[in-house]
C-alpha cells in the first residue's frame, strides 16, 4: 500500500473528520441535555477575540486525533448552566465544562477507535507489528491569542464547525495526524477501510450500557 | 456525621455533584469533601476517619483514581472495606474493571453522568444503611 496521498485516503481523512464532528455532536447534545443542538459551519478564518481553549490529544499507532474547543468565557458559563443550573460560579468551575467535554469526546472516540483496533486484530492473523496501547492526553486549557487561525477549509487533515450558544459560538476543531503504513502494520487496513469499520463498529459504552441492566457492578445514571 | 468524597480533576463536576447532593438533600447526613487527584484523595482519607463514599474519576493528574483505590486499599484496608467506593469514566478496559471489582469497589459508572441521579440512586440505595454497620 502506497503511503502517498491519494484522493481515496483523503476522502477517507475528510470522513474520519466527518464521523469525530458527528460524534462531538451526539456528545455535546448528552452533556448538555439539549437534543437539538446542531452544528454550524464557519466561514471566517480569523476567529481571534480575546478567548480560550481546550485541547486533548489521543494517540494510536499510525493516528493522532487532537479536539479543540475555542471558547469564550460567556460561552463557558452559558453551557456550565446546562448542568450546574443558573447559579453564579467563578471562571474555574464554568471553564472546566469544556475539559470535561473535551475528556467525553476523546474518551469515546478512544473507545471507538480501540474497537476498530481489536476487530482488525480478530480479522487478521499476523499483523506485521503489535499494536500499543493507545494514550490519552488529560485536558489542557489555555488562553487561545496565538491559536486563532482556523484550518483552511479545503485541508483534508483537520475539520471546523461551531455550536452557536448566547449570541456567541462553540468552535471545535479536530485534526488528524497519520502515518499509514503504521496503521496499515497494526490492522492491516488500509485508512478507507479503517474509516468505513470505524463508522460501523458498537460503541463500548452502548455496549456497557446494555450489560448495566444485566448486573449491578455498571451502571449508567 | 458521614463523609462523601468527590474526587475529580474537573471542578465542574465535583460542583455539579455538590448540588446534586443538596438537591437531594443528602448533604444533610453527608459532608462532601473535594480531592482533584488522586494524591488529595489519599490524603483526605487518612485525615477523614468518617468518609464512608467516595466518587473517584478515573484518569487525572499527579495520581489516577485507579492508583487512589490500589494505595486505599493497601494502606487502609479496614478503612477500605467500610467505604462504597464508585468510579467514574468513559474508560472501557475490562481488566482495570475487574481489577476494581475485585479490590471492592461497588459500581463502575459511565460517562458522562448526571449527578442528580447519582444521588437519587445513592439516596436510595445505599445511604439508609450508612448507619448499620456495612457490609458487603
Amino acid at each position: 500500500m502506497s503511503a502517498s496521498e491519494s484522493n481515496e485516503t483523503v476522502e477517507a481523512q475528510r470522513q474520519m473528520l466527518t464521523f469525530i464532528r458527528e460524534f462531538a455532536s451526539h456528545r455535546l447534545r448528552q452533556f448538555t441535555n439539549m437534543p437539538d443542538l446542531q452544528s454550524i459551519p464557519i466561514e471566517e478564518r480569523d476567529i481571534s477575540y480575546d478567548h480560550w481553549i481546550s485541547e486533548i490529544t489521543l494517540v494510536f499507532p499510525g493516528i493522532k486525533l487532537s479536539f479543540r474547543a475555542h471558547f469564550s468565557s460567556k460561552v463557558a458559563r452559558a453551557l456550565s448552566q446546562t448542568v450546574l443550573g443558573d447559579k453564579s460560579f467563578d471562571s474555574n468551575i464554568t471553564h472546566s465544562f469544556m475539559n470535561e467535554y473535551c475528556n467525553l469526546t476523546a474518551g469515546g472516540m478512544k473507545n471507538l477507535i480501540s474497537e476498530c483496533f481489536l476487530q482488525a486484530m480478530k480479522q487478521n492473523a499476523k499483523p506485521v507489528r503489535k499494536s500499543e496501547p493507545p494514550r490519552l492526553g488529560l485536558p489542557r486549557r489555555a488562553p487561545s491569542f496565538d491559536a486563532a487561525r482556523l484550518p483552511e477549509s479545503e485541508n483534508p487533515k483537520s475539520m471546523a464547525w461551531a455550536y452557536p450558544f448566547s449570541d456567541e459560538r462553540l468552535i471545535c476543531v479536530s485534526s488528524l495526524k497519520l502515518d499509514l503504513e503504521a496503521l496499515f502494520e497494526v490492522t492491516a487496513m488500509d485508512l478507507k477501510t479503517f474509516a468505513d469499520t470505524l463508522a460501523t463498529v458498537e460503541d463500548p459504552r452502548e455496549r456497557l450500557k446494555k450489560q448495566s441492566q444485566e448486573n449491578d457492578f455498571v451502571i449508567s445514571v | 456525621m458521614d463523609q462523601i468524597l468527590i474526587v475529580d480533576d474537573q471542578a465542574l463536576f465535583r460542583q455539579a455533584m455538590r448540588l446534586g447532593l443538596s438537591a437531594e438533600q443528602l448533604d444533610r447526613q453527608l459532608e462532601p469533601i473535594e480531592a482533584s487527584n488522586g494524591l488529595e484523595a489519599l490524603d483526605a482519607v487518612r485525615k477523614n476517619p468518617n468518609i464512608r463514599f467516595a466518587v473517584v474519576d478515573v484518569f487525572m493528574p499527579v495520581m489516577t483514581g485507579i492508583e487512589f483505590v490500589r494505595k486505599f486499599h493497601e494502606e487502609m484496608p479496614d478503612r477500605f472495606r467500610d467505604c462504597r467506593i464508585f468510579m467514574i469514566t468513559t474508560e472501557g478496559n475490562r481488566e482495570l474493571r475487574a481489577e476494581m471489582r475485585q479490590l471492592g469497589v461497588v459500581a463502575w459508572l459511565i460517562k458522562p453522568v448526571d449527578p442528580r441521579k447519582f444521588c437519587q440512586a445513592l439516596k436510595a440505595k445505599y445511604v439508609r444503611t450508612t448507619s448499620a454497620s456495612a457490609q458487603r
